[in-house]
C-alpha cells in the first residue's frame, strides 16, 4: 500500500521550475513550490477553474498563497482519484489514516479555499467522526477554542444539559 | 521532483510548533451539523459562540436536513396502560432484529399528562391529552409539542371542550406541516359512526398563533374506526388524506364509492381524489391508504391477495397510479 501511495505521489510530476506549457496548469503553493497538473484536475478545483476562465485560459500559472506544498499533493491526489471515479470507502479510509488532526483541518481549509465540494464534504465528515462523542474539553483543544463562559455560566449550562453528559468517550491523547 | 519523504515532513512539523488551524464559523457549522443531537446539546458548553450557533434557527434547519438522510423509526409501546414513544435509527433494525426498548421515563407519556401520540414531523412529536368531567360529560383536550432528541416540550396548548354525549362520537387528530408558511398544524376530525346525516367536523390548529379554526364542507364521510389507527388520515407533502365514502345516502341505486379526501394544509381546502381506475370494490372490503417512498398508496386486501397502487405524482389521480 505504501508503495502504491508513493508511486502516486511521483506521478504528480512536481517541478520547481515553471516551463510554460499550454497543456498543463501550474499551481504555486504558498511556499513557492510549483505543481504541474492536467487541466482536468484544475476543473475539480472550482476556484482555479474560474480563475482560468476569467482570463480566457491565457494564464495557466495560478498562485495559491493559502495552501502549503505539504497539503497540495494530498488535494491533487484526491482530485485525481475523483476524476478516475475511484473514490471508494477503502481509498478514503487510507487517505485519512495518514493525516493527523492538524493536517485534516489544514486540508479542510484548502478544500474550502479551492471549492472542491466532494473533498470538503468528506473532510467535514472526517472531523465530525473524530470529535463524535468526545468531551467538551477535548473539542475545545481540538479546535483551539477559548472557553469564554464564566465558571458560574458554564456550571448552570452543564446542569441544564446534565442528561447529555452520559456515555462520553474518554479523551484520547491529543495528537496535534 | 520535490516529494517530501514522510519522515522529513514529520520532523519539519515538529520543529515548527505552528498555531492551531482556526476554522471559520461556516465550516464549524458544517461539521457540527453532522453530530447527533445529544452530543450537539453538550457542545453548547464549548463556548458562547458555539452555544449561539447550535441554537440558531438556520443551523437547526441544516442539521434537520442532514438528519433526514438517516431515517428514524418511532415505536409506541404500551406497558400497564402507560404509552412510551421511543425513537431509534432504522439502521439498528438491520443490525439486530431484536429490540430492547429502554424503559426511560423521558420517553413515557403519562408524566407529560398526555395519553397518545398524534404524529411526528421533522423530529417534532405532537401529543394529545384529555380530562373528562364525569358529571357534566364535558371532555377537555389539549396538545403538547415535544422534541424527544432535545427533550424540550411545550406547555399544554390548544385547549378545547367538547360535550361527550354520544358513545360513538369521537375526535381523531393528525399532525402535519405547512411548507408555505413553515407552520406545524394539527387537524382534529370528528365524525359520528353509523350516523349518515351528521356533518363531519374538521378543525385546524396552527402552532404559532395557537388558535383552532373550523373548516367546513368535508365532501364525504370519512372511513374511521373508533379504536385503533387503521383509517386515520395520512400526512404527505403538506396535505392530510383520509379514505372516505362518497355521500350517496338517500339514493336507492347507490353503490358505495370510495374516495380519498385530501386537505391542503396551506390553503386549508379539501380536494377529492378517485381510487385507481382498475380498482373495483367487489367483496365489500374497505380499501386503505398509506404513504410509502414519499408517495400516496392505495391498497386493499382480498382474502389471499393484497393489491397496492402507488400515486407517482401526488394529486394526479387519473394517469399516474402505477399498479404493483
Amino acid at each position: 500500500m505504501a508503495e502504491e501511495v508513493s508511486s502516486q505521489m511521483n506521478s504528480l510530476s512536481i517541478s520547481e521550475t515553471n516551463p510554460s506549457s499550454s497543456a498543463t496548469i501550474s499551481l504555486v503553493s504558498g511556499d513557492d513550490i510549483v505543481f504541474k497538473v492536467e487541466p482536468t484536475i484544475a476543473k475539480e478545483m472550482e476556484t482555479v477553474q474560474s480563475f482560468i476562465d476569467e482570463t480566457d485560459g491565457k494564464i495557466t500559472t495560478i498562485p495559491l498563497p493559502n495552501i502549503s506544498s505539504h497539503d497540495l499533493p494530498y488535494v491533487i491526489e484526491y482530485c485525481e482519484k475523483s476524476i478516475a471515479g475511484k473514490i471508494t470507502k477503502e481509498f478514503e479510509a487510507e487517505f485519512v489514516k495518514k493525516l493527523n488532526n492538524e493536517e485534516v483541518k489544514e486540508l479542510f481549509l484548502a478544500a474550502n479555499y479551492l471549492n472542491i465540494k466532494k473533498l470538503l464534504d468528506f473532510l467535514s465528515q472526517v472531523i465530525a467522526d473524530r470529535i463524535a462523542n468526545k468531551s467538551v474539553e477535548y473539542v475545545r483543544r481540538y479546535f483551539g477554542i477559548e472557553n469564554d463562559f464564566t465558571p458560574e455560566e458554564e456550571a448552570k449550562l452543564r446542569e441544564e444539559l446534565a442528561w447529555t453528559f452520559t456515555g462520553v468517550d474518554p479523551d484520547d491523547e491529543d495528537e496535534n | 521532483m520535490v516529494t517530501l519523504p514522510p519522515k522529513l515532513r514529520c520532523r519539519r512539523r515538529k520543529s515548527k510548533p505552528s498555531p492551531l488551524t482556526i476554522l471559520s464559523n461556516d465550516l464549524i457549522a458544517d461539521i457540527l451539523s453532522r453530530l447527533t443531537v445529544k452530543h450537539l446539546m453538550q457542545m453548547k458548553c464549548v463556548s458562547k459562540s458555539w452555544n449561539n450557533l447550535i441554537s440558531d434557527p438556520i443551523f437547526i434547519k441544516i442539521h434537520l436536513h442532514r438528519s433526514s438522510l438517516n431515517p428514524q423509526f418511532s415505536l409506541i409501546s404500551s406497558h400497564n396502560d402507560d404509552h412510551s414513544f421511543v425513537p431509534f435509527p432504522v439502521t439498528r433494525l438491520w443490525e439486530n432484529r431484536r429490540i430492547n426498548l429502554p424503559r426511560d421515563p423521558c420517553f413515557q407519556l403519562h408524566n407529560k399528562n398526555c395519553y397518545d401520540v398524534v404524529g411526528s414531523c421533522n423530529g417534532l412529536v405532537c401529543l394529545v391529552g384529555y380530562s373528562l368531567n364525569v358529571i357534566t360529560r364535558y371532555k377537555k383536550f389539549w396538545l403538547r409539542f415535544w422534541n424527544p432528541a432535545t427533550r424540550a416540550i411545550s406547555q399544554k396548548l390548544g385547549f378545547f371542550f367538547y360535550y361527550d354525549r354520544y358513545k360513538y362520537e369521537y375526535y381523531k387528530f393528525m399532525f402535519g406541516y405547512d411548507n408555505s408558511t413553515e407552520t406545524y398544524k394539527v387537524v382534529a376530525l370528528r365524525s359520528v359512526t353509523n350516523h349518515p346525516l351528521s356533518e363531519t367536523d374538521v378543525k385546524v390548529f396552527s402552532l404559532g398563533d395557537n388558535v383552532w379554526r373550523t373548516i367546513h364542507g368535508f365532501p364525504a364521510i370519512p372511513l374511521q374506526l373508533h379504536f385503533g389507527h387503521e383509517y386515520d388520515g395520512v400526512h404527505l407533502s403538506c396535505t392530510i388524506n383520509w379514505m372516505a365514502i362518497q355521500d350517496v345516502f338517500g339514493r336507492d341505486d347507490a353503490v358505495e364509492q370510495y374516495v380519498i379526501i385530501s386537505l391542503d394544509l396551506s390553503t386549508e381546502t379539501f380536494t377529492q381524489l378517485m381510487p385507481p381506475e382498475n380498482y373495483d370494490n367487489y367483496g365489500g372490503i374497505s380499501p386503505n391508504i398509506c404513504v410509502l417512498m414519499d408517495s400516496l398508496c392505495f391498497s386493499y386486501d382480498e382474502e389471499a391477495e393484497f393489491f397496492i397502487w402507488r400515486m407517482t405524482k401526488f394529486g394526479d389521480e387519473k394517469s399516474c397510479y402505477s399498479e404493483s
